[in-house]
């Protein structure tokens, strides 16, 4: 059974007014012609059966039964990042939420046997036996602890490593710890007993398989005694925080306990002035807003109840329309570092062009992913000059990676723990 | 797909293979537009195009148009497609999609733009305010392209002062539907040179625009020019996140004064005086209803606070009259002109406030699709263009109209629309806004159907121009003898230029209208008489 109720939401695709808004920047913010657009699924395929609006158009056939699912179909619903653009732009004017049908077309197709791609089920497999999206051993989850760092036993602040800082950039995870202890913060982790997060399952349309993750990973949560779960991956945090509420019926307030990004944390810990930066960082930077961390980065009310007419939800919805997305505490983290300057790119914080990663993209489309990925870079290069491209999760700095090195930019990627890393050691001792 | 596999293989020898497509889910998302979509004439017989074609050049439209002409294949150019008078209307249809022909070259000197179909006002308006210039964001939302608006009607808050779109175009790049290029304006005599609009003898830009224009029913508009004007945008400061984005003005250089009145004439009257001073931007009237769009946090917030405050603005009916004022030579015009509507105002009367120094519907007209958001749907029921006196007759007698359809209609407190002054105040429109739920209650849509014709009786009865003609309205042979049998003359030129009929037919002359719906159109045949 699907997560979402479609007919909750078919009032929005059948009152789509197709003014095109899904596809293009804030008309305020929109600043030249160049980097007007902003979802990457329509700019790169163009054809309608890419934008939100027309897939607006997929669901009603789909659910009407008018149109049978095809290789070709299955491609206009997940060659998208799910990276929420379309909905922070419906929602400004229209006040629908396309965001929920796409998420529905995934999930209608994995219940009707034919989603999600053959990428996506690799994934799944690997999850599903060893726990983790790499297919790697779990035990080996605290491979990445840096000698000198010690892990409390038991602790208020919880480490939610997540499966790439556990596996692949391991630096991330050790310049996390290093940060961690510099605000004099005793935290713990899950260790093995940490599964996946759970999102390259539900946001392909996995949801049972999603639902068992997230299950496992809330016990062992509660378990813990945390009171905080700090993730430095921005899909980490959003699945913890928006996902497992959404999965399991209750509002994100009523989890038990806080999610924050690493960014967040640190930044509470900046204004009270327990986290300084001593050591200059002399670079010219640009800020990747992570989708997840922003726009769709809003608590999960839960809502159940009845449309009626004009499509008014009974009893009132409140609307997550990427206004308080996690958008400055990074900004305030980077300006606070001597010596480095930050610029800003055209497409910023909700109206920020994502990186290309997400939406099980750069697993079934890696050309699609890293196109998205180049349209950014060039962005940065074009509009802010910057050295490097700094972002505050590791599928966006390993999509800009590959990219950069596919392109030969001028250009580097670095997630902000390391900026940060580095402006709390000495040089040669942040890693 | 009824496009014969000979034809398609010709078409996909154009463009290549990534640019066409017959695949079905494709073809879904080409059936309805938007705007319109809920009239039962456009969508109730919108129908799935066999292919979508994306050409990236003027010859590439070129090329399609010639193919589609020797194997007389039906086409329908869509721009943004937010109207629904591109939906395919008879079958088998060749859809042309023009996104990807989004060329924008601004002359900052001349002060004019060149643009492709595929470019939208917005990223007009965003390169045009980088060089200290600006167009119009039309009503209908910044969303639209330019050209497609152009070919329309085009009308936005700016046009006090820069007028309707139509009327801004210059050089104009034209595939006929048999493929042949016409040139128009000095594009005509020097290939590639846009600047100039008019040519020597008869000016055929006559004949592509009008109100409501051909709906792409007289071949494919590939590259147009159009004026651009001055505009303080450098201080203009983006500010906000969504949904509260919008410009700080400079205070010193863009200021918005509002006006209370408590009846419509005193408001039509200030508007009247203040365009003789041919000062400002912008004059218009605006509906308190667009503040509580604008200013409700959900459509449940907005009907609870609309419900809760009605009574209180059904006893007032506060009519409120705004005016742009904009320094272009610097802060002392600005100074000036304010001088001068106080001046105006102190002498005809009305509660005169500040605006906030802070806009985010006019310069760029971000949130023009709010009008959609209480309801689902929106439709005008009055477009119209007169004088002063006779727009304003007008709304008043549609608002009385409104009445006896609300419910189901949303409920307005008798201000259903606005005013706008044109060109220096030497023109007045007035467009009536019906906001409605498409989807729930059928009924809902036929109420507003025949509360549509009984708008177009209401036209008639008055002698009014009635601008929701042809593929938005009812039959052209109905109503065409009260307006000088124009759609006899479409009929000429749509024979002249699109001989093979293959250019979105059967628009603009749509004969389907009310036929569905058994709306007995005869009276009109009698009603009025002609102008």
């Amino acid at each position: 059974m699907t997560a979402i109720d479609y007919q909750i939401y078919k009032w929005d695709a059948q009152n789509c007014i197709r003014c095109t808004n899904c596809r293009w920047v804030d008309f305020i913010w929109m600043a030249s012609h160049r980097f007007s657009k902003l979802c990457p699924s329509s700019a790169r395929f163009l054809f309608d059966a890419y934008a939100a609006h027309g897939r607006y158009d997929l669901s009603l056939a789909i659910a009407e039964g008018r149109l049978k699912w095809s290789p070709k179909i299955l491609e206009e619903v997940y060659a998208c990042q799910l990276c929420g653009a379309c909905d922070v732009k419906c929602l400004r004017n229209v006040g629908l939420e396309p965001m929920q049908v796409l998420e529905w077309l995934r999930q209608k197709a994995v219940e009707d046997g034919k989603g999600p791609l053959p990428a996506h089920r690799k994934i799944a497999g690997k999850i599903a036996e060893s726990h983790n999206r790499y297919g790697a051993p779990n035990a080996d989850r605290l491979r990445w602890l840096p000698e000198g760092i010690e892990l409390a036993p038991k602790a208020e602040v919880l480490y939610f490593v997540g499966c790439n800082s556990s596996f692949r950039q391991q630096r991330l995870a050790r310049a996390t710890a290093r940060l961690l202890a510099a605000t004099g913060t005793d935290f713990m982790v899950l260790g093995p007993e940490e599964w996946c997060c759970g999102n390259p399952l539900y946001s392909v349309g996995l949801v049972d398989e999603a639902r068992r993750t997230a299950e496992h990973n809330l016990k062992a949560i509660r378990t813990s005694g945390a009171k905080m779960v700090i993730a430095s991956c921005a899909e980490c945090y959003q699945t913890l925080k928006v996902t497992y509420p959404r999965l399991f019926g209750f509002s994100t307030r009523d989890l038990g306990f806080e999610v924050l990004h690493l960014t967040e944390f640190l930044d509470r810990r900046l204004q009270e002035g327990k986290l300084r930066f001593p050591y200059p960082v002399e670079m010219r930077v640009t800020y990747q807003d992570p989708c997840r961390l922003g726009r769709m980065s809003e608590p999960w009310e839960h809502w159940e109840g009845r449309r009626g007419k004009y499509g008014i939800f009974d009893p009132p919805k409140k609307r997550r329309k990427g206004t308080f997305g996690a958008y400055d505490p990074a900004r305030r983290l980077l300006q606070a570092i001597p010596g480095l300057r930050l610029e800003e790119m055209e497409r910023r914080k909700d109206q920020a062009w994502c990186c290309g990663a997400g939406g099980g993209v750069r697993e079934a489309f890696r050309d699609f992913a890293l196109w998205t990925a180049r349209e950014r870079l060039a962005e940065a290069l074009e509009t802010t000059g910057a050295e490097a491209i700094v972002t505050a999760c590791p599928y966006c700095g390993e999509n800009f990676a590959e990219a950069i090195k596919s392109g030969d930019y001028p250009l580097q990627t670095l997630d902000i723990v390391e900026i940060m890393a580095k402006a709390i050691a000495p040089e040669g001792k942040e890693d | 797909m009824a496009i014969s596999k000979e034809a398609y293989r010709a078409l996909e020898s154009i463009v290549g293979p990534e640019f066409i497509s017959d695949d079905p889910g494709v073809r879904e998302c080409y059936r309805k537009g938007g705007y319109g979509k809920n009239r039962p004439a456009l969508e109730g017989q919108a129908l799935k195009p066999a292919c979508v074609i994306l050409p990236g050049s003027t010859k590439e439209v070129q090329e399609i148009l010639k193919v589609c002409h020797r194997y007389r294949i039906p086409f329908v150019p869509v721009g943004c497609f937010m109207i629904a008078t591109q939906s395919p209307k008879v079958p088998d249809v060749l859809t042309i999609d023009l996104k990807r022909m989004d060329d924008l070259e601004i002359d900052e000197r001349n002060m004019y733009a060149v643009c492709g179909p595929g470019v939208i006002y917005a990223q007009l308006q965003a390169e045009a305010l980088k060089r200290g210039l600006a167009t119009e964001g039309p009503g209908c939302g910044v969303g639209a392209t330019v050209i497609g608006n152009h070919l329309n009607a085009g009308v936005g808050p700016l046009e006090y002062r820069m007028g309707w779109a139509q009327r801004r175009m210059l050089a104009v790049e034209w595939v006929l539907p048999d493929g042949e290029i016409v040139n128009l304006g000095s594009a005509a005599m020097n290939e590639g040179d846009f600047f100039w609009g008019e040519g020597l003898g008869p000016d055929l830009r006559g004949v592509l625009r009008g109100t409501f224009g051909w709906q792409g029913g007289l071949g494919i508009v590939t590259k147009m020019a159009t004026k651009l004007f001055p505009f303080p945008s450098q201080r203009l400061e983006r500010t906000g996140v969504s949904p509260h984005t919008g410009f700080n003005l400079p205070p010193d250089l863009i200021k918005w004064i509002n006006v209370f009145y408590p009846d419509i004439e005193s408001a039509a009257n200030a508007m009247s005086e203040l365009s003789k001073a041919q000062v400002g931007m912008a004059l218009m009237t605006a509906p308190f209803t667009w503040r509580y769009f604008s200013r409700a946090e959900s459509k449940e917030d907005f009907h609870e606070k609309w419900r809760r405050d009605l009574p209180e603005l059904q006893k007032t009916t506060p009519h409120m009259m705004r005016i742009m004022l904009v320094g272009l030579a610097g802060p002392k015009q600005l100074e000036y002109e304010e001088r001068v509507v106080r001046d105006v105002i102190a002498r005809v009367g009305g509660d005169l406030r500040e605006g906030r120094p802070f806009d985010e519907s006019w310069i760029n007209n971000a949130d023009a699709h709010r009008i959609f958001f209480p309801g689902g749907a929106e439709t005008s029921m009055k477009f119209h263009f007169d004088s002063l006196d006779a727009s304003m007759e007008l709304a008043k007698a549609a608002a009385e109209l409104k009445k006896k359809y609300t419910p189901p209609l949303i409920e307005d407190y008798g201000i259903p629309g606005w005013l706008q002054m044109g060109d220096f105040g030497h023109v007045a429109f007035c467009e009536i806004l019906v906001y409605f739920d498409p989807t729930t209650d059928p009924n809902d849509c036929y109420m507003h159907e025949v509360g549509f014709v009984e708008s177009v009786r209401q036209d008639l009865a008055l002698r009014a121009y009635c601008g929701l003609q042809g593929s938005y309205g009812p039959e052209p042979q109905i109503i065409g003898p009260h307006y000088g049998n124009y759609h006899l003359l479409e009929e000429e030129f749509k024979k002249a230029f699109d001989p093979e009929n293959i250019s979105n037919p059967p628009r603009p002359l749509d004969y389907a209208y009310g036929v569905d719906l058994k709306i007995d159109l005869s009276p009109m045949q009698g009603a009025g008489g002609n102008r």
